[in-house]
């Protein structure tokens, strides 16, 4: 496998001050805290964990555009290696034409006041990459390619649905060609009938186009559906990384076993027995001392406790940060990737 | 848009509420706010005295009539004491003294009709500083008309209402133009830039606010030399007026910006490559241009009143230069209050216009929100 993209201890910390009567309050939430990893060329790397564990952030930094307060992000496009870190806003401008990001909402991320001819030509006339009628072929081009037609170009964002919004906007992430997609949730706003033609389509450009995915969900099932490889993630860091089915059938995180352990089944006889963690997620601004997760596993011990466990590689490809991931027989979801490659 | 689908307009170009702009489908939603609509028309009607004010007034803001002081309003009449109908008339006057106060008296004399004629030849004026002429929309065949009666001094009430309408409403565009320019800029700044800008901008503007109005504006226009021309005074006052309204522009302004700059798409079109210059003209501009117009109207009676309040207590404009609030002026002592009470109708003008941009305001607030049904 060959690195497209890398992230190296990257670190997004958030300073957040509170006033109050009594004088101002400085917390720093560590939003994502020193996160390693490689996104392969041609993989779809995804990457899971609950609300608030910095996924959306991580996603955003790795593309630069919410900025990194530490580590590096090295992009490997055109054969050579670009920190983007080191790049002026010109320059990173000009890099973004590589880089894409595929929105959670498509309602919100699509200007209303523009026509979709508009919206998908953006990307181009902004970079002064195409115009007249070389520009109006390539946007036809695309909206074909994302299943709509030419005559939907004069429309306003208003008059689609949801799934044809997300098409849009799809359109508009790959209009430049770009060779990586952060991918933030891209259906989870969607109608679960429609969710599925939108992960096929991205499969499809995926294998048209050549494209890299990190694909951010929350939703397990789209994750196993979408990914060859998923990150999980807590607490801004990440504490299992392995191929999917490996992931799914068995384990290796305590917090893996209790996502997987939450996927609705499709049928209405089976009981379900999802493992509820103790307690709230602790705060991001005041993470708790030894393992993240300590406060909220049924197999933490003392050690637990008091050592920060590092990401290690226990079996080749299957990366776990747990001080007893060796020795706990932790149960997956196989039923689901029984069904789910059925389905396939 | 779909609860207008059935009611299509039977002629005209065919509704594409798909392919409607933005612009489009705010004007289709304020349509069919009665209200704001009846707002507009009023507007429209001030707006076309404002500019034909000399046309429409039957005589010259100074003209005095001395058969006529302090008379009150004439009524038009078709039916005349006989029975018989007649075009538009106005009963004629004739002055008596009161024997006991001497106090002279207008006297009306049914028996005799002054009828109204359209397009009549009275004073001269130079309309719009072009070209000069005579010419009046109306007048009264054989004597005169005070459709809205006289003040002490016999000047025509109605005409220098129509002349008081373009002052008043220019002041009020003037204000709110220059409020617009200082508001967008500095809320623009502020939003933009954040930090301590933004802090510094935001602190100034509420202590602007926290300032009584009233002895501001009375402070600061008496700080005006007292030898300028009423010309000097009257652009000094528009500006004294928006230097006030532009703080909740401003604010407006600051606070869209902030949050758009968050907004899904506006990250997507930095993503796109969009320069800075590119970014604001083509999508946060246009995404609050609706919002500042709806402020821009709402707004707009603030200024208004607020020169009529300035004028009223005398400090304002002055005469020779009418606006409605100088014309209330005159209403100002108990004598006025109790033997002219019509010299309070200009008060009605005022009323009238707040309340129109104020339905107006309303209705393009509702049409500008895109999550109205």
């Amino acid at each position: 496998m060959t690195a497209l993209l890398e992230l190296d201890r990257l670190e997004v910390h958030f300073r957040v001050v509170q006033q109050a009567l009594t004088g101002r309050v400085t917390s720093v939430v560590r939003a994502v805290d020193g996160v390693s990893l490689t996104v392969g060329k041609g993989e779809t790397l995804g990457l899971v964990g609950e609300s608030g564990s910095g996924k959306t952030t991580l996603g955003r930094a790795a593309l630069r555009v919410v900025e990194p307060t530490g580590g590096r992000v090295v992009f490997h496009g055109n054969g050579s290696a670009v920190e983007l870190g080191t790049l002026d806003r010109a320059a990173l401008r000009r890099m973004w034409r590589h880089m894409q990001l595929i929105f959670q909402d498509p309602y919100a991320s699509l200007n209303p006041r523009m026509t979709v001819r508009d919206i998908i030509g953006e990307p181009l006339i902004a970079n002064r990459l195409a115009r007249g009628a070389e520009l109006d072929s390539r946007v036809a081009d695309m909206i074909r390619r994302v299943g709509l037609s030419t005559e939907h170009l004069s429309r306003y964002p208003h008059s689609f649905s949801g799934g044809q919004r997300q098409r849009i906007a799809i359109a508009r992430a790959l209009v430049l060609h770009p060779q990586f997609i952060v991918c933030d949730e891209p259906v989870s706003a969607l109608d679960v009938s429609i969710q599925a033609q939108i992960l096929n389509l991205l499969k499809e450009l995926q294998k048209e186009l050549g494209l890299t995915y990190l694909f951010i969900a929350h939703d397990l099932a789209a994750v196993a559906y979408a990914s060859d490889r998923v990150a999980v993630m807590y607490l801004g860091q990440i504490v299992e990384l392995a191929p999917t089915t490996r992931l799914y059938e068995a384990p290796l995180h305590p917090y893996s076993e209790a996502l997987l352990s939450a996927i609705p089944v499709a049928d209405p006889d089976r009981e379900m027995q999802p493992i509820l963690l103790k307690g709230e997620r602790p705060d991001p601004a005041n993470p708790p001392a030894g393992c993240r997760f300590h406060t909220r596993c049924r197999y933490a011990d003392e050690i637990c406790r008091s050592v920060m466990p590092t990401l290690d590689e226990l079996e080749p490809g299957r990366w776990v940060a747990c001080h007893h991931a060796a020795r706990l027989e932790l149960s997956g979801a196989r039923d689901h990737i029984v069904t789910m490659e059925a389905t396939r | 848009m779909s609860a207008d689908a059935p009611a299509l307009p039977a002629s005209g170009p065919i509704r594409r509420p798909d392919a409607a702009t933005q612009w489009q489908l705010m004007w289709w939603r304020f349509r069919r706010h009665h209200m704001a609509l009846i707002g507009l028309s009023v507007l429209g009607l001030l707006l076309l005295i404002s500019v034909f004010a000399e046309f429409i007034a039957p005589y010259a803001p100074a003209t005095r009539n001395t058969r006529y002081l302090a008379g009150p309003p004439m009524g038009l009449h078709i039916i005349a004491a006989d029975g018989s109908v007649h075009a538009p008339f106005v009963h004629a006057r004739a002055n008596r003294r009161d024997p006991v106060t001497l106090r002279l008296l207008s006297v009306v004399d049914e028996t005799r009709q002054w009828p109204i004629e359209l397009f009549v030849r009275g004073d001269t004026y130079r309309m719009w500083g072009l070209f000069e002429t005579n010419l009046h929309l109306f007048g009264a065949h054989g004597g005169f008309v005070h459709l809205f009666g006289t003040d002490n001094l016999g000047r025509d009430l109605f005409s220098r209402t129509m002349y008081a309408t373009r002052v008043s409403l220019s002041v009020g565009l003037i204000g709110v133009a220059a409020a617009f320019v200082l508001g967008a800029i500095i809320g623009g700044i502020a939003g933009y830039f954040g930090g301590a800008i933004d802090v510094f901008v935001m602190r100034l503007i509420e202590f602007i606010r926290s300032i009584p109005t009233l002895p501001l504006w009375l402070s600061l226009s008496a700080a005006l030399p007292r030898d300028w021309t009423s010309l000097q005074i009257y652009v000094a006052v528009t500006f004294l007026l928006a230097l006030i309204g532009w703080t909740h522009l401003a604010r407006t302004v600051r606070g869209k910006l902030l949050a758009l700059r968050e907004e899904d798409f506006v990250v997507a079109a930095r993503l796109a490559g969009c320069t800075d210059a590119r970014l604001i003209g083509r999508h946060l501009l246009p995404a609050f241009l609706s919002y500042l117009i709806v402020d821009l109207t709402i707004s707009f009676p603030e200024i208004l009143l607020a020169e009529t309040s300035l004028s009223f207590l005398g400090l304002g404009l002055r005469e020779p230069i009418e606006s409605w609030g100088v014309l209330l002026y005159a209403g100002q002592n108990i004598r006025s209050l109790a033997h002219l009470p019509w010299l309070l109708i200009p008060g009605l003008f005022v009323i009238v216009a707040a309340l129109a941009f104020n339905f107006v305001g309303d209705g393009m607030r509702d049409a500008a929100d895109p999550y109205a049904k």
